[in-house]
């Protein structure tokens, strides 16, 4: 039975499952089919497990409702109201309306978790290694692993949220919304709500007519009717009918490029933005192409000769590339929510109005710096700013001098020592020094030279043989570097224990010094699985070493670590004992 | 150092450098020619550089060592430039094939190549050259005026090259070396021999690949007439190890060998006051002669401008005589102009 | 025919403490060498690196207790002219002229220094001033080389006595001058292990070598020192030892792994005082320094 504290929101009865008649519940998180003889639910599965329904198709004569869940298995439900098709098929709608409108909000969340999950674990192999030697070998549970890695990651990904950059739209998808022929001279658009969301996301002028007439002026379907006929959407054609809908959104979208351009153009672009209503289209684009070469210091810009652009085709073209690289950029600077990134400019760049055949306006952003001051309300002070900032470049002024402390020292014999050890030197007596140098003197003086005497042939084999590999001053270890001594897949299995080892010893280090009782806990946990890895991991290896009959002090280090910590366990927990009994 | 000209001659002029040459000499020679410590030195110093340091290492040791041991001494990676030192070695009759008393092959440095080489290096042999009785004498040359000189004597060995001097200009043996070295030639009918190909070829070399070229064409030929070989090349690399503004003294030389310097002296390798003083001056040209180091400074002498153009015609800019001969043989000569600076 | 090798500049510092060369413990073992005997070995290994290649360079400088000299090149006075200098090359016996005036250049040199040395007021060697002086030479040289010429450079310095505490400073930064530089120092130890060299070889990438023997000195350094820096990856040759980089504490001059380090002058402490007793600065702490955060500190970064 439905427990007491859910509220059931449909009920369809005479619904068939398997053969039995019974009920279906909707409840607010779950679905559930009763059968008439019994008492409990026999089918009951969650929202969040639904992957999709399906209905049976229309020329069928069974009404029927087929639920998937995500792990494969699928209920079938048939809708047996004795009335007869029409009740039923008005009951199989009513349920799956209702299906429609819960699934997507359930799917959402528990979906998205998993998917992240094994989006992270497909992204970062090492990630993965690690979850393999740790959770799929029972060192450490599942929930423990995600907990930590979500500690670590907290300010990169969030779960539930959607990770990195939000993605935008692709330019190429109006095109594809293929209009599917309706087999009598119509043409039928299929649109899905997320293409009704990018549809707004690029245009947002058709949002707010979207906003301005529905549902109070026309019905959804007339409004995307509508749109798609438009001029707007068809922008290639050059006919204009002003009796359309969507004649202003064009005018709206070129207004909100000249708001960017003044923008920039600081007092110049004010006097135009009063000034555009009365001007008309063609004198705009001139003056929006002449700010564009003021602001730009007149690069790449013809600013004598301008022609009324001949080439309509191509001016239009110019514009949607503008008007898309507007949105973009406004997107990023929401992102950001902050003033530096904007160069509007750099798209508008100069031969947008002046149909340059081969412009390709899709530049790079180049990043100048966008005086924060875009408010329009103090435009001197601004100015002065900006002219300030235009002039000066902080990398030419000559270098401030620091203000620095000069070093005092009191006791510098110390100091000039450095930290060298002691010496133990033998005292010399000065009686010592001076027979010593007498001596050399005496030997320098009388020396004659006899070279030829300089090495006897016994000396220098003698000193070959040492000096050869294997001879007594050559060290001990061979010159082969030991990357080659060890196989290759020894060295990796080598290299995955010690990174799943370096991420324990992390998580119980981190644990002291310890203030709560979490970290007690954690501490103990962790002192747990330490203890399950050395059994686990790190014995195998060891024999496997040995039975390669390798030497078995690749491990040592590992050991070291290991009995390190749990040094600082024991001590740790003596001293609280201690300090418990006490 | 064959020139891009091959596609001009059939034959590029073949440059053997010191090695080379020296594989080209019969065993019984080169025993007798590392008995000098300047060739030692000079053979030395052509090695490879693994194979130096082989000699080196085992310079003061009797005993042949163990060729296993030797390549022990190189890391595994570089084998092959211990295979190229061994070979060079061995090719040179630097050291032999002994084996050690047990057995194992093993090599031993030549004894002859060891001795000098360790003369060479720490002494106890004879002087090279006896020292000239009277060191302050009047006529002390310094550097510039022997570098001016052996340029001089140079350039008149390539002007007749350039058949501008007349046969006069070379005593006969020079001459002789020239046409027996193919670098001259005389037609049939004439009796002035004229440059052949190889000799264009010889005269695009810089100065010290020319001068060792020559030499050894000299020695070429003095073989055939059956001079002292051994005796000329050791004297030549001992030249060539003489610190240069020092006299040396020519006593105790052989008449073959005063006859051999008085050819150095006409080639522009030495400078002797007169044929009877008794000491002699080697210039900048006898000098690291067997090591072919590029010596800049004495090419920096000649300096000059040459602009061709498309429509063929040539203008250079030089004032040495010997260049625009050169040019004569290329071009024709149409104008001649002298700078006013 | 033509060599394409670049030369090397290899300045030799030998260490010619008169204190520990004429010392009583020497004397007595036979199979030691005078101080004369071990320059002429030193002076033909010389001799074998300017015969290996024409272009090769060479200086001496003996370290004494009392100054640094240059032994080879000579200071030549003003008085002395091209022909006098000239006239002195001779050679007697068969060696090539040059190594017969490094030869007596060198031995002329170092019986002035011995000799005009007669009182000896400290026994440290002045090995950080001889390895500045190379330092200085090396650069005039890079700069005088023509166009197109290069030149590598090289220290070895040969060492006898002991190391001087008192110069630790001056030889870092010595090291540390000769690693910009692309300056190697090798060092070849005649008695007692020195960790300011040990340092210094293992900064620059040198070869640091203890001789057992002092009779194979030559030899050794044939074998080991010869070969330039080109070669030297490519022959086999005595690993390089484990430096112990462990400061000493300024308060007793016992090697410590851990420590606590002043921020003002650096000096280095074994144990917590509230004053530097160097630069004399408080130190202000909160709270006693926990010796356990400081453990697990360097364990977890050991980890």
């Amino acid at each position: 039975m439905a427990t007491s504290s859910e509220e059931v929101l449909l009920v369809v009865s005479e619904v068939r499952h398997q053969k039995r008649d019974g009920s279906l519940f909707f409840m607010a998180e779950r679905l559930a089919w009763q059968d008439d003889g019994k008492d409990v639910f026999t089918v009951s599965h969650f929202y969040a497990d639904i992957k999709q329904q399906k209905i049976s198709a229309e020329s069928s004569s069974k009404i029927q409702l087929q639920i998937v869940l995500h792990n494969g298995s699928s209920s079938k439900f048939q809708f047996a109201n004795h009335e007869g098709p029409p009740s039923q098929l008005k009951d199989r709608d009513a349920a799956k309306e209702l299906l429609q409108q819960l699934l997507p909000r359930f799917r959402s969340k528990a979906n998205k978790e998993l998917e992240q999950k094994n989006k992270l674990l497909q992204n970062d192999p090492e990630l993965f290694q690690l979850y393999k030697d740790l959770v799929v070998s029972g060192v450490m549970t599942a929930d423990e692993f995600w907990a930590s890695q979500k500690k670590n990651n907290s300010s990169e990904v969030k779960f539930g949220e959607s990770s990195g950059q939000g993605t935008g739209v692709s330019a190429a998808f109006l095109s594809e919304i293929q209009p599917q022929t309706d087999g009598c001279n119509g043409v039928k658009y299929n649109l899905t709500p997320d293409i009704i969301e990018a549809i707004f996301r690029i245009y947002p002028a058709v949002k707010k007519k979207h906003l301005e007439n529905v549902p109070n002026n026309m019905t959804e379907k007339d409004f995307w009717t509508r749109f798609f006929q438009s001029q707007y959407f068809h922008r290639d054609r050059i006919n204009t009918g002003n009796k359309d809908l969507f004649t202003e959104s064009a005018k709206q979208d070129e207004k909100g490029i000249l708001k960017e351009l003044a923008l920039w153009a600081g007092s110049l672009g004010l006097l135009v933005l009063d000034l555009q209503d009365t001007l008309n289209a063609a004198a705009v684009e001139y003056v929006a192409a002449t700010m564009c070469v003021i602001v730009t210091n007149g690069y790449g810009a013809k600013s004598e000769g301008y022609k009324a652009s001949t080439n309509q085709v191509n001016s239009s073209i110019v514009k949607r590339f503008n008007l898309h690289n507007t949105r973009v950029l406004t997107a990023s600077e929401n992102a950001d929510a902050s003033n530096s990134a904007t160069d509007v400019l750099s798209k508008l760049i100069p031969n947008s109005s002046l149909a340059k055949k081969d412009s390709a306006p899709n530049n790079h952003v180049n990043n100048h710096k966008v005086p924060s001051s875009t408010s329009m309300d103090s435009p001197s002070s601004s100015k002065r700013a900006r002219i300030q900032e235009s002039i000066t470049y902080e990398d030419l002024k000559p270098e401030s001098q620091g203000v620095g402390v000069s070093l005092k020292l009191q006791r510098t014999d110390g100091y000039y020592h450095g930290p060298m050890p002691a010496q133990a030197g033998d005292t010399i007596s000065p009686e010592e020094i001076m027979r010593a140098v007498h001596r050399v003197q005496r030997d320098v003086r009388d020396y004659r030279g006899s070279e030829t005497k300089v090495l006897s042939r016994h000396t220098a084999a003698s000193v070959l043989s040492e000096l050869s590999p294997g001879g007594a001053l050559m060290g001990r270890s061979s010159q082969q570097p030991i990357h080659t001594l060890y196989h290759k897949d020894l060295q990796e299995e080598l290299g995955r224990l010690y990174t799943a080892l370096a991420e324990l010893l992390r998580h119980f280090w981190s644990c002291f010094p310890v203030a709560n009782k979490t970290l007690e806990d954690k501490l103990l946990r962790m002192k747990d699985t330490l203890h399950h890895f050395q059994v686990k991991k790190l014995a195998p290896f060891k024999e496997s070493l040995a039975r390669q009959h390798l030497q078995p002090n690749l491990t040592d280090h590992m050991d070291e670590l290991l009995d390190t910590a749990f040094r600082k366990f024991a001590s740790w927990h003596a001293r609280k004992s201690g300090r418990g009994l006490t | 150092m064959a020139v891009s000209m091959s596609s001009y001659s059939r034959n590029k002029l073949d440059c053997k450098d010191l090695h080379g040459y020296l594989r080209t000499l019969p065993a019984g020679i080169l025993d007798k020619l590392y008995n000098h410590p300047a060739t030692c030195l000079a053979v030395f110093r052509e090695l490879p550089q693994l194979a130096r340091h082989y000699v080196m290492r085992v310079l003061f040791i009797d005993q042949p060592v163990a060729q296993a041991g030797v390549s022990s001494w190189v890391k595994a990676s570089h084998q092959s430039q211990h295979h190229d030192a061994v070979g060079t070695l061995s090719g040179l009759r630097v050291w032999h094939d002994t084996p050690l008393p047990g057995g194992l092959p093993g090599w031993q440095l030549n004894r002859i190549f060891r001795e000098n080489l360790k003369v060479a290096l720490i002494g106890g042999g004879k002087p090279w050259s006896s020292t000239p009785e009277n060191p302050a004498e009047g006529n002390v040359r310094d550097v510039a005026f022997l570098d001016n000189y052996a340029k001089e004597r140079w350039e008149c060995i390539l002007h007749f090259l350039v058949g501008s001097r007349g046969p006069e200009a070379l005593s006969r043996d020079i001459a002789l070396v020239l046409t027996n070295s193919g670098l001259m030639k005389i037609p049939e009918g004439a009796t002035l021999p004229v440059i052949t190909p190889a000799g264009f070829q010889f005269l695009l070399l810089d100065t010290s690949s020319q001068v060792w070229y020559f030499m050894l064409q000299y020695l070429e030929t003095s073989e055939a007439r059956d001079t002292n070989l051994v005796n000329q090349l050791s004297f030549l690399f001992q030249l060539s190890f003489s610190t240069l503004g020092k006299d040396y003294g020519s006593e105790g030389m052989s008449e073959s060998q005063l006859q051999f310097l008085q050819h150095l002296r006409e080639l522009g390798l030495v400078f002797q006051r007169k044929r009877k003083s008794g000491r002699y001056f080697p210039t900048r040209l006898a000098i690291n002669l067997a090591s072919g180091l590029r010596n800049v400074n004495f090419d920096a002498q000649r300096e000059g401008f040459i602009v061709i153009e498309t429509n063929y015609r040539v203008y250079a800019y030089t004032d040495s005589d010997l260049q625009i001969e050169i040019l004569g043989l290329f071009c024709q000569l149409l104008y001649r102009f002298v700078f006013p600076w | 025919m033509t060599t394409e090798e670049e030369g090397c500049l290899l300045v030799v510092v030998i260490d010619v403490n008169p204190v520990w060369w004429g010392s009583s413990p020497r004397k007595k073992d036979k199979a030691s060498l005078t101080l004369p005997q071990c320059v002429d070995q030193i002076l033909v290994f010389v001799n074998a690196h300017l015969m290996t290649s024409p272009q090769n360079k060479t200086a001496v400088i003996g370290s004494h207790a009392n100054e640094s000299r240059f032994l080879f090149p000579r200071k030549t006075t003003s008085h002395e002219d091209q022909k006098d200098v000239l006239s002195q090359i001779i050679s007697l016996d068969g060696k090539y002229e040059q190594f017969t005036k490094v030869q007596t250049d060198v031995m002329e040199e170092l019986k002035d220094l011995i000799s005009s040395n007669t009182v000896v007021s400290h026994t440290d060697t002045l090995l950080s001033g001889s390895l500045a002086m190379a330092l200085c030479y090396i650069h005039k040289m890079e700069k005088e080389t023509g166009v197109g010429e290069k030149l590598r450079s090289r220290i070895l310095v040969i060492k006898a006595a002991e190391d001087s505490a008192s110069q630790y400073m001056n030889f870092m930064n010595v090291t540390f001058t000769a690693q910009k530089q692309n300056v190697t120092i090798d060092a070849c130890i005649l008695s007692k292990d020195s960790g300011l060299l040990q340092q210094a070889c293992d900064i620059t990438g040198g070869i640091y070598l203890k001789i057992p023997e002092i009779e194979g000195l030559l030899q050794y350094l044939l074998w080991v020192y010869l070969p330039p820096l080109s070669q030297r990856s490519n022959l086999i040759l005595p690993p390089p030892i484990q430096v112990d980089y462990r400061a000493a504490c300024f308060c007793h001059r016992m090697l410590i792994s851990v420590g606590y380090v002043c921020s003002v002058c650096l000096s280095i402490f074994c144990a917590f005082s509230p004053i530097c007793s160097t630069c004399h600065t408080a130190f202000k702490i909160k709270a006693a320094p926990l010796k356990l955060k400081k453990k697990k500190k360097m364990l977890a970064s050991g980890v």
